[in-house]
């Protein structure tokens, strides 16, 4: 009894404490830093300050001035150098700053404000540019003032679903672009590379320009650093979407991708193989089966597989096994010719997938075929060979059946896609 | 001044009243506790468990670590008394309160600085045998010779009487911190004509088995002690001891360098120099105190008056490096590691040299270069240039001088009340001087981080616009030169009620805080608050205390204790940039402290038990932090304020009789120690950079763990006690270990735009929590009486038998963080181990 009293004591000392120190103690967060003020023009209005001349210059900005926008460039591969690019649906700026690393302070799409006083507006080769004017050119906010001049506010916001690139299908003149349109992201539709399989994205030891050229033909140019960390990669074939920032240098007019991420939707154009040819047959082949009258003709006129004869029963010309296991959307097409004209109940063309060995016991599925224009004409036919055919073999073949037939065939290929 | 003469004067007026006092008999706390000890040296008791700690002690002495082991020779708590020494080596704090918590008083003086608010052990280090068995209050129990503090509090009674007439020569070896200590203690008890007189001289020497490599110690001490007893009632004393100590100290690195190198001890503090290993951080101190104290203590017991007048002077000076427009020397700096190379994406030349240097233990690159040094200075002197290394001295002088006066009354059988008063003021001066010019012509006194900011202001470098031009030597001061001056008063009073079933007490102490500084300096980056005295701090302090024990039977008690206080901020807290600048920091509170216990105690013949849950809510904390900050690219001062702690917890002690000479000891502590609010942060910059308006912050820190202990510390033990012979064999095990924050990295600023999924934001944010560890104690001691006149004891103990090289006593973030690339091993924590197997051997001799 006395013992339960000491346990129930003890107990209940351990109990408050294990509980107290049991709660749910949740890690404090530290919130996003916000900004306490509104900007008191667009960037729109700012780049009015400066006026881009032959020569790089610069334009002071009117006190108190304070811009806000998304962050849009990216150094994190390494594409970007120095310098955030931001934009407020009106007009986008480069922000050029002394630091090496800062899409962890400046990630794509986090709002920041800028509070210009202290900054000019200047550009560099007719590229516009927010930061300081010194030994005749632009420079960047040196990293320890980055915090007097930008503030970011709240938490990167969801580019994919939140923000709308301007979209572009075509590239006017360097001069014909608004200023407003430059360093903003922009996403460039039906989007060709020139160099699209034959060059990588940048030579290793130069920032490299590359041509894309737009459906309607107009031409932008990618412009890589080398110390991208992708500049190995090969640059797609076929058509796509590219996002980038675009500048200008001069009256070059410029895309600058922030990763591959950027390029989207290039698909390279699938390689047609060809699985089974004949063209100008000189005999039959191995695997052939070929009932009576089939003959292979070789002459002046005509070369391929020709049939002259009657046959009540039919007569087959079947095809050696044809592996189509490999390929998607195998096409087979043949040439043919009926000289005395073409009929439909005499002519056949068929493709099976179990080939028993005996033509009479398969299940043979036809194609139907086009009526041949002209006694002497060849005539292209050309069949999606669907998917019951698509095995490792398949076999094609002729029919013929009636009297007096003439049946004369070449050029029988089946191509497909590899897989 | 004016301050100290009155309360130098009050203090004499008190004194005749004293004397006038009839004597009658006494039984207070204070003569049954000398009685106590009296009685414990007389036996000879060289008990391993308590002389074993000094070495351990000691280390308290590096303010690096700002350890002082907790309450060492309580010989009635069963948890102190089994956890005390065995928690030491994890650098164990009892409830995780910071030792400026717990009380220090000789002769009832309490010896906490003024400055620092923690009692400076060194002040006594080696006087082993003089300040050895103190009386105890823990916690929030009631205190006779102070109103004690939330850590509780200690007093060493240092009257020549209290020393038993008999002469003890000790000598020690060990490989800790130093190799050999002798001391030599006499007294010569009370004479018939009422004197005695007490004496003890220490020496501890040696560093040729230290754990460290380039470490030393060199401390001799000395305790003199004179007391006459003038009637039956009035006693005066006459203390003085002076412990003078010079060790070249142990630096801490990061983990990196310690898995390069193999070893968990790598010392950065050292270089071979003509030779000989010699270390950059020498710490001396020379602090004397001496104390004259009147005890009031009639026959009849009813009343015991103590009043001691005490002074303290000195000097604690720690040499440094310092350098100016030149690489980094110290040969752990971040840019010298591999895994600065690496970041920077080299991972082959000048990586795998460095590597190669760090695995080969080049130690003309993983220790200081003294002569690469000396060739720059040179070199820079052949050209007329100014010297661009330097060894400094940084300086603490202060002057104490101050009095106490205590008095416990018995009223009647139930009913006893406590009080006193205490007036002092102190004086320190903070300042640097030029140690060794290491071959270097002259310096200049500019200040390396403002020069180059403020290229149309030259008088901005300079930190004293005074001497501006001067070229400075050997001795001569430079970078900062500040007094602080505090001054302090106390009253306070207790009242003590024992009843059959119930006692309780209730106090409070009221007094006041104030301090200013004086700067000698005119800075050029602050020329209007840099000279001159500041405007003058006060803070009203008190506190409350109450405490009611319910005792269920003789063998079964439940105790149940509160206090709350406000104590003024710490000086060295309370301006932004102290070293040069007059301005206060904002929003200075007085630091408030809630704290109550509970315990159920059991004492049985064979079994003594206390389980105690507590919980102490510190509020309004300040701190003081400077470090480079990579943000800005600037020094800068972080004052922080509003810290608010709350310590959660539990402890355990039990001690079970297993036959007449064996007990089984267990005892432990579960702690739980939060940050329970954000705080509040203001940077100020000594070379006057402009934050634009980023200057004030929010920590968000809250439920985080408070760093500096394990929260977890438990012990299981067998002594054995026969014949003179005692054996003890303790297994520890310890846990929660926390690193320390770096407070910067919990905020906005630093988090930016973050996710807090993603493995960065973690990374910046998580506090480490290292891994608990076990260790393994063992001490034999054993004494031999001959023919009752002489005692030879012998001691030995082997801390952490297992050679277990992984306990980390202290871990911290350090507070430079690079903020653009949010790579935190850029400047990676920083650890210190706990020593491996350690030991101490000790033999004494004692003659009557």
């Amino acid at each position: 009894m006395k013992i339960m009293k000491h346990i129930s004591v003890m107990s209940l000392i351990c109990g408050a404490v294990l509980f107290l120190s049991s709660c749910d103690w949740e890690q404090d967060v530290a919130p996003v830093p916000t900004f306490d003020g509104v900007a008191t023009m667009t960037i729109a209005e700012l780049l009015e300050c400066h006026t881009i001349e032959s020569a790089d210059s610069y334009d002071t900005i009117p006190a108190g001035t304070i811009i806000s926008g998304i962050v849009v460039s990216s150094d994190e591969h390494g594409n970007c150098y120095k310098y955030i690019n931001i934009e407020d649906g009106t007009a986008g700026i480069q922000i050029k700053i002394d630091n090496s690393t800062l899409y962890h302070n400046y990630p794509v799409g986090q709002r920041i404000f800028v509070k210009c006083d202290g900054l000019v507006l200047g550009d560099y080769r007719k590229l516009p540019q927010l930061g300081m004017w010194e030994n005749g050119a632009m420079q960047g906010i040196p990293s320890a003032k980055t915090s007097k001049y930008l503030f970011c506010d709240g938490a990167p916001i969801d580019m994919e679903n939140e923000f709308t690139p301007l979209v572009l299908n075509s590239i006017p003149d360097a001069d014909n672009i608004p200023t407003t349109y430059y360093n903003r992201l922009v996403k460039l539709e039906g989007a060709t590379f020139i160099e699209g399989g034959a060059a990588t994205y940048c030579e290793p030891n130069a920032a490299t320009s590359h041509d894309i050229r737009m459906s309607d033909g107009s031409v932008i140019t990618m412009r890589t650093s080398n110390y991208a960390d992708f500049i190995s990669e090969m640059l797609p074939t076929g058509t796509g979407t590219v996002y980038g920032i675009l500048t200008r240098y001069n009256n070059y007019v410029q895309i600058v991708i922030r990763s591959l991420d950027d390029v989207q939707g290039f698909v390279a154009p699938q390689q047609t193989q060809t699985i089974f040819s004949v063209n100008y047959p000189t005999a039959f082949e191995d695997g052939w089966i070929h009932g009576d009258n089939w003959s292979i003709m070789n002459n002046s006129s005509f070369s391929g597989f020709f049939y002259n004869g009657s046959s009540a029963d039919g007569s087959w010309l079947i095809s050696p096994s044809i592996d189509l296991s490999n390929v998607t959307d195998p096409t087979f097409s043949f040439s043919h010719r009926a000289p005395q004209g073409f009929d439909a109940t005499k002519m056949m063309c068929y493709y099976t997938a179990n080939y028993t060995g005996d033509a009479s016991t398969t299940l043979w599925i036809p194609f139907t075929l086009n009526a041949a224009n002209g006694a002497n004409t060849f005539v292209n036919e050309s069949f999606l060979l669907p998917e019951g055919a698509q095995t490792q073999n398949c076999r094609i073949a002729f029919k013929v059946m009636g009297n007096n037939v003439q049946w004369a065939i070449n050029n029988i290929t089946i191509t497909g896609l590899a897989k | 001044m004016k301050k100290l003469l009155l309360c130098v004067l009050a203090f004499l007026l008190v004194l005749p009243s004293l004397n006038a006092q009839d004597d009658a008999k006494k039984k207070g706390k204070n003569k049954k506790a000398s009685q106590d000890t009296t009685q414990v040296i007389t036996m000879g008791d060289e008990n391993a468990s308590v002389d074993l700690s000094e070495g351990q002690g000691d280390d308290s002495e590096d303010g690096d670590n700002n350890y002082i082991p907790g309450l060492l020779h309580s010989s009635k708590d069963v948890y102190i008394n089994n956890t005390s020494y065995t928690f030491s080596i994890a650098y164990f704090r009892a409830r995780g309160l910071d030792n400026k918590y717990q009380d220090v008083c000789l002769n009832g003086f309490a010896m906490n600085s003024m400055v620092t608010d923690r009692a400076s052990y060194s002040q006594w280090g080696g006087l082993n045998n003089i300040f050895r068995y103190p009386e105890n209050i823990a916690n929030l129990n009631e205190s006779a010779f102070t109103f004690g503090n939330v850590g509780g509090a200690s007093n060493y009674n240092l009257r020549a009487s209290n020393f038993r007439k008999q002469v003890r020569a000790t000598y020690s070896l060990s490989n800790r911190t130093y190799n050999n200590r002798i001391m030599l203690t006499g007294a010569t008890g009370v004479l018939k004509n009422g004197w005695s007189v007490a004496g003890s001289l220490s020496a501890r020497f040696g560093n040729n088995i230290s754990y460290v490599e380039g470490t030393s110690y060199n401390s001799f001490a000395g305790f003199f002690a004179v007391e006459k007893k003038f009637d039956a009632a009035n006693h005066l004393n006459l203390s003085a001891f002076a412990s003078y100590t010079s060790r070249g100290m142990q630096s801490n690195a990061v983990q990196e360098v310690y898995d390069l190198l193999g070893t968990n001890y790598y010392n950065a503090n050292w270089g071979w120099y003509q030779g000989k290993q010699r270390n950059a951080r020498v710490r001396t101190t020379c602090e004397p105190v001496i104390l004259l104290t009147h005890t009031y203590a009639p026959k009849n017991n009813k009343i015991f008056i103590q009043s001691t007048i005490a002074t303290s002077f000195g000097r604690n000076n720690t040499t440094a490096l310092n350098w100016y427009d030149v690489p980094d020397p110290r040969p752990d700096y971040y840019r010298y590691l591999p895994s600065y190379q690496i970041d920077n994406g080299d991972t082959s030349g000048y990586y795998g040299n460095i590597h190669d240097l760090w695995t080969s233990n080049d130690q003309s690159y993983t220790q200081i270069n003294w002569d690469k040094l000396y060739e720059v200075n040179q070199l820079a002197a052949l050209q007329g240039k100014r010297a661009q290394y330097m060894v400094e001295n940084r300086i603490f002088d202060h002057f104490l001088l101050g009095g106490t006066s205590n008095f416990n009354v018995s009223l009647s059988d139930h009913i006893k009340i406590y009080g006193g008063v205490d007036f002092r003021g102190v004086k320190q001066k903070n300042y640097k001087t030029i140690n060794d010019m290491l071959g270097g012509a002259y310096w200049l006194d500019v200040d390396k981080f403002s020069e180059g900011d403020f290229p149309d202001d030259q008088n901005v470098q300079y930190n004293d616009l005074l001497t501006m031009n001067d070229t400075l030597y050997e001795g001569d001061i430079f970078g900062y030169n500040y007094d602080y001056h505090i001054y302090s008063q106390k009253a306070w009073a207790m009242a003590v009620f024992t009843y059959n079933h119930l006692d309780f007490h209730f106090g409070g102490e009221i007094g006041g805080t104030e301090f200013w500084r004086v700067g000698h300096m005119k800075n050029g980056r602050f020329q209007n608050e840099s000279y001159g005295k500041s405007d003058v701090r006060a803070f009203l302090e008190g506190g409350g205390k109450a405490g009611i024990t319910y005792k269920i039977n003789g063998r079964n008690y439940l105790v149940l204790n509160g206090l709350v206080s406000s104590h003024a901020p710490s000086v060295l807290n309370s301006f932004v940039s102290p070293r040069i600048r007059n301005k206060y920091a904002e929003n200075l509170k007085s630091e408030k402290i809630f704290s109550g216990d509970f315990s159920y105690i059991i004492s049985y013949p064979g079994i003594k038990m206390r389980l105690t849950a507590y919980v102490a809510q510190i509020n309004d904390a300040t701190r003081l932090i400077s470090f480079y900050h990579d943000g800005y690219a600037s020094m800068v001062n972080y004052s922080i304020s509003g810290i608010d702690q709350r310590h959660l917890g539990a402890e355990l002690g039990m001690e079970i009789k297993l036959g007449s000479m064996f007990s089984l000891i267990l005892a432990g502590n579960y702690g739980d120690y939060r940050y329970s609010d954000r705080a509040e942060v203001t940077m100020n910059a000594d070379n006057g950079t402009d934050f634009e308006g980023n200057m004030e912050r929010t920590v968000y820190w809250k439920n985080y763990h408070v760093s500096g202990t394990p929260q977890v510390a438990a012990t299981a033990g067998l002594k054995f006690n026969h014949n003179y012979w005692w054996v003890n064999i303790n297994c520890n095990y310890f846990d929660k270990i926390y690193c320390d924050l770096n407070p910067e990295r919990r905020t906005s600023t630093a988090r930016g735009s973050l996710d807090v999924n993603s493995e960065l934001y973690h990374q910046v944010v998580d506090q480490e929590r290292l891994k608990g560890q076990f260790t393994m104690d063992i001490s034999v001691s054993k004494s031999w009486r001959i023919k009752y006149k002489y005692l030879i004891g012998f001691n030995a103990s082997v801390t952490n038998v297992l050679n277990n090289k992984n306990l980390v006593t202290t871990a911290w973030e350090q507070y430079r963080f690079d903020y653009s690339s949010y790579n935190v091993n850029k400047f990676a924590n920083k650890y210190y181990y706990a020593f491996g197997t350690t030991f101490y051997l000790g033999i004494n001799f004692t003659f009557n």
